[in-house]
């Protein structure tokens, strides 16, 4: 029987809501207590106003492309039969950028500024990877 | 993350791969005079555009390359400099200013960076504009390093610098000489020595067919991704 890759770094403590929430169909992130900034990647301390207290809480999942990148070739057992692969920075509403990729998109279509939607992809070992699609 | 602050350009600016293809281009005429260079045959933009994705918009060609090598500066004073065997390159101003991409959605951090503010100040310390700058060297990581760094150091208005490069200025015979030994792209990469060792061939009238008039040399380095830059002004003379 052949291994069955990983697609994802092992989680530990700091990120595991972010992966267990993907597990659930939900965009879970960091969010500062004190100033409501919402955080990504995972932060110790809150990139607006420096407070220490960041807690889990599921995002909207609604934004927009600030700018993408198309990979044609595998640089890693995800990539293949993915590509082209459209790597993106998304705008959530909540005022973060988030690095994804986008799916059920011709690449040369997209262009800043598209409205995108939280997606989720499993891989084969069982695992869900945050992604975004067209609104 | 440069190919995402590039394509982030093309989409705000309309700045295109031929912008990015004559970087490459003209910096590749540079290394063919340049003994030194690593890549120095003839470079087309059929090949420009035949060479592989690393990842779009970058094709290889935009991309430094991976050298072996060690570049070594002597610093020392102006008295002891006039000492020594080689002729004197003067720092006429030098300054350096960070930023930090927090990841906040009102940010644009791959267009605006820090080369904005050194700039001015090393222009400042060296009793200079950019109207007295004679040649760049400008760090290219990849071709759109250059466009960037040459907007925010005020060449042009931020956006226009994919049509500030079209007419070759940067290439030999332009009006803005710029990576004369062919960057990071064709030469060498050895990080921001690259651009400081050519400063310093240039400043010395060492630079054989490739010398180019050497009054006022601006120098950049770049690190992080696009976070961190510094500047510097360089002369054969010291006012």
């Amino acid at each position: 029987m052949s291994e069955v890759l990983s697609w994802l770094p092992e989680p530990d403590d700091s990120n595991r809501p972010y992966f267990e929430g993907a597990l659930e169909g939900k965009l879970r992130l960091q969010q500062c207590s004190d100033c409501n900034s919402w955080m990504f990647p995972v932060r110790h301390r809150c990139q607006a106003c420096g407070g220490t207290q960041l807690q889990w809480e599921d995002a909207s999942g609604r934004g927009t492309v600030y700018t993408h990148a198309v990979l044609h070739r595998e640089y890693h057992p995800r990539h293949a039969g993915h590509l082209p692969l459209v790597m993106a920075q998304v705008d959530l509403e909540e005022g973060v950028r988030v690095n994804t990729n986008l799916i059920d998109v011709e690449n040369r279509a997209v262009k800043a500024g598209m409205k995108v939607v939280v997606a989720f992809e499993h891989s084969p070992a069982g695992e869900a990877i945050v992604v975004f699609k067209p609104a | 993350m440069y190919a995402l602050a590039a394509q982030r350009h093309m989409d705000l600016y309309g700045t295109t791969q031929s912008h990015f293809a004559e970087i490459a281009i003209g910096q590749r005429k540079w290394a063919a005079m340049n003994p030194a260079a690593t890549k120095t045959e003839p470079l087309d933009r059929a090949t420009y555009d035949a060479s592989p994705w690393v990842v779009e918009p970058f094709h290889v060609l935009d991309c430094c390359l991976v050298s072996n090598g060690a570049v070594a500066v002597i610093v020392t004073s102006a008295e002891r400099a006039r000492d020594m065997r080689q002729p004197p390159v003067y720092v006429r101003g030098f300054a350096q200013a960070h930023g930090h991409d927090a990841g906040r959605t009102n940010q644009d951090p791959a267009i605006h960076t820090p080369a904005a503010r050194s700039a001015p100040r090393a222009l400042v310390m060296a009793d200079a504009t950019l109207a007295d700058v004679t040649q760049c060297q400008i760090y290219d990581c990849y071709t759109y390093t250059v466009i960037a760094t040459l907007e925010d150091y005020g060449f042009c208005k931020k956006g226009e610098g994919g049509p500030f490069v079209a007419d070759g200025k940067l290439a030999p015979g332009g009006s803005l000489p710029t990576n004369t030994g062919g960057g990071e792209l064709s030469s060498y990469y050895m990080w921001g020595m690259t651009p400081i060792a050519e400063a310093v061939i240039q400043g010395r009238g060492h630079g054989g067919r490739r010398q180019a008039k050497n009054d006022l040399i601006l120098v950049s380095g770049n690190g992080g991704v696009l976070n961190y830059h510094a500047t510097l002004a360089l002369s054969p003379t010291t006012a």
